[in-house]
């Protein structure tokens, strides 16, 4: 009996209702236009070109679709290739001197020249590679309630929207103070009186961290697997940033909305959307959890002491965030096409259901498209969608996948 | 299947670690000069200023107050009234 059977073995009546049927019947994807994806491009094997990766946690695609950016941390190198994978730039060391990297995680094109994002500036080059200024992280006296910030996106006016550091044991109240239920999107600028900062948005991070603490004092933290917690993501081009809610109590199972706010603190987007209403099921926990339960079992037999008196697998299980419904949406993308991709809990077969919507929009369903559960996602033209697969070695595959219309 | 695995989300443990609190050689200095940082930090906050984040300290709430604890052992060292601070201190989504 694995540790997930085990867990579930005391799952609510109701969950274990469900599991026969999880979809209810206003669940959306009946019978809308899906849309598909077909192999077109693929290079990172260095057997048809000089393309050789290691782990590639972020790309992005120019809008003409002629050049897919690669960032690699761990190499500190940031490269760019065209879709048949002929190397254009290969930009980057490990270093602090100029045109270095300290493992740059982050890319944003403009729309003339990029800049790279690292742990120490921001970089910026010309779109043929050369290097043209750095934009350092703001003072390390700068931060929220004492803590520091991570500044995640430069924007044209030379402004930073970034987010608070602030550890977990500190922002779920472990320490008995109250849980930080909301953190900011902060704007800071730089002015002749010193830097000024405002929060421009807040996002819901409840649930979002699982945790086990240990009699010793130690704990171990990592993401609810369910979480319903607000997503977002940073866009420098437009300054704005885009926030998906999950959950809250004007929202049924299954609705989402996504708000745009601009770095005025303005709302310039906001739609509501019906993904889908689909019941966490026992039999998707027991299958999808097996490695988390393993992971953290593991992990915690290993460096903490139990706390006596509850096994660790009761730990667990109380410590799981287990909604009703799965969380509409599990991620998302802001892509170069000017829509955001939402991908979803959803699986069809070995299908992962994503959605995608021209961002702005207020009228138009959202497009449903079905991608392979293997392959990251990350960026997208009007014609095709470009991510990451990683192979047995954890070597990661640029991968091009040409959009289908539905018949 | 990508599912939730470990290796893809962050996992920190944090256990408090003695004696990081005073790094100076000399003890009392130390002590002396947090008693001041302490003392600028209450007073940045009932002015409605932001206080450093290579500082000391850091603040969070507790209902209708503000504790303010060492960042090196998470002590609490003061509390204040929120209703007694300046507008801008209370940007918390408590």
């Amino acid at each position: 009996m694995t540790r997930a059977r085990i867990l579930l073995a005391a799952w609510p009546l109701g969950a274990g209702l469900a599991a026969c049927d999880d979809r209810l019947p206003e669940a959306g994807g009946g019978g809308e236009p899906v849309w598909l994806s077909e192999p077109e491009f693929k290079f990172g094997d260095a057997l048809a070109g000089d393309a050789l990766f290691g782990i590639v946690p972020y790309l992005r695609v120019s809008v003409d679709g002629a050049r897919v950016f690669v960032v690699e941390p761990t190499e500190s190198r940031v490269s760019a290739w065209t879709p048949h994978g002929r190397r254009l730039l290969n930009l980057g060391r490990a270093g602090e001197g100029p045109g270095d990297f300290m493992m740059p995680y982050r890319l944003h094109l403009a729309d003339s020249g990029f800049y790279v994002r690292d742990q120490t500036r921001f970089t910026w080059f010309s779109d043929d590679g050369t290097l043209l200024r750095t934009v350092p992280n703001p003072p390390t006296s700068v931060g929220y309630q004492g803590f520091p910030v991570a500044a995640e996106a430069l924007l044209t006016d030379g402004s930073l929207l970034a987010r608070p550091r602030i550890p977990p044991r500190i922002s779920l109240g472990l320490l008995g103070d109250d849980p930080i239920r909301r953190m900011p999107v902060l704007r800071f600028q730089e002015s002749p009186d010193g830097w000024s900062q405002v929060p421009i948005a807040w996002r819901d991070i409840r649930n979002d961290d699982f945790f086990l603490t240990f009699d010793d004092d130690g704990a171990l933290f990592t993401a609810q697997p369910y979480s319903d917690a607000d997503r977002y993501r940073l866009d420098p081009g437009t300054g704005t940033v885009v926030i998906v809610r999950n959950a809250g109590e004007d929202l049924s199972p299954g609705q989402a909305e996504v708000v745009e706010v601009a770095a005025t603190g303005d709302t310039v987007w906001r739609r509501r959307l019906h993904l889908g209403a689909i019941l966490l099921s026992r039999e998707r926990v027991e299958a999808e959890l097996v490695e988390f339960v393993e992971g953290v079992a593991d992990f915690a037999e290993q460096s903490m002491s139990a706390t006596p008196g509850q096994s660790l697998d009761d730990q667990i299980e109380e410590a799981l965030y287990l909604p009703d419904h799965l969380p509409p949406v599990r991620d998302l993308f802001l892509a170069s096409s000017g829509q955001v991709w939402f991908e979803t809990h959803e699986i069809v077969d070995t299908l992962r259901v994503w959605y995608s919507l021209e961002r702005g929009d207020s009228v138009s369903s959202p497009r449903r498209l079905l991608l392979p559960e293997w392959f990251r996602a990350m960026d997208a033209t009007d014609t095709h969608v470009w991510g990451v697969w990683d192979d047995e070695l954890d070597i990661s595959h640029v991968v091009g996948r040409r959009l289908v219309p539905p018949v | 299947m990508r599912g939730p695995v470990l290796a893809e989300t962050r996992t920190t443990t944090h256990t408090p670690q003695p004696g990081l609190c005073y790094p100076d050689d000399d003890e009392r200095t130390a002590v002396v000069d947090e008693e001041g940082e302490l003392t600028e930090t209450i007073v940045a906050l009932k002015a409605g200023r932001s206080i450093p984040a290579d500082g000391s300290f850091f603040y969070v709430t507790r209902g209708d107050q503000l504790v303010i604890r060492r960042k090196c052992d998470v002590r609490e060292v003061a509390r204040l009234e929120i209703a007694e601070l300046g507008a801008s201190t209370m940007m918390a989504g408590g």
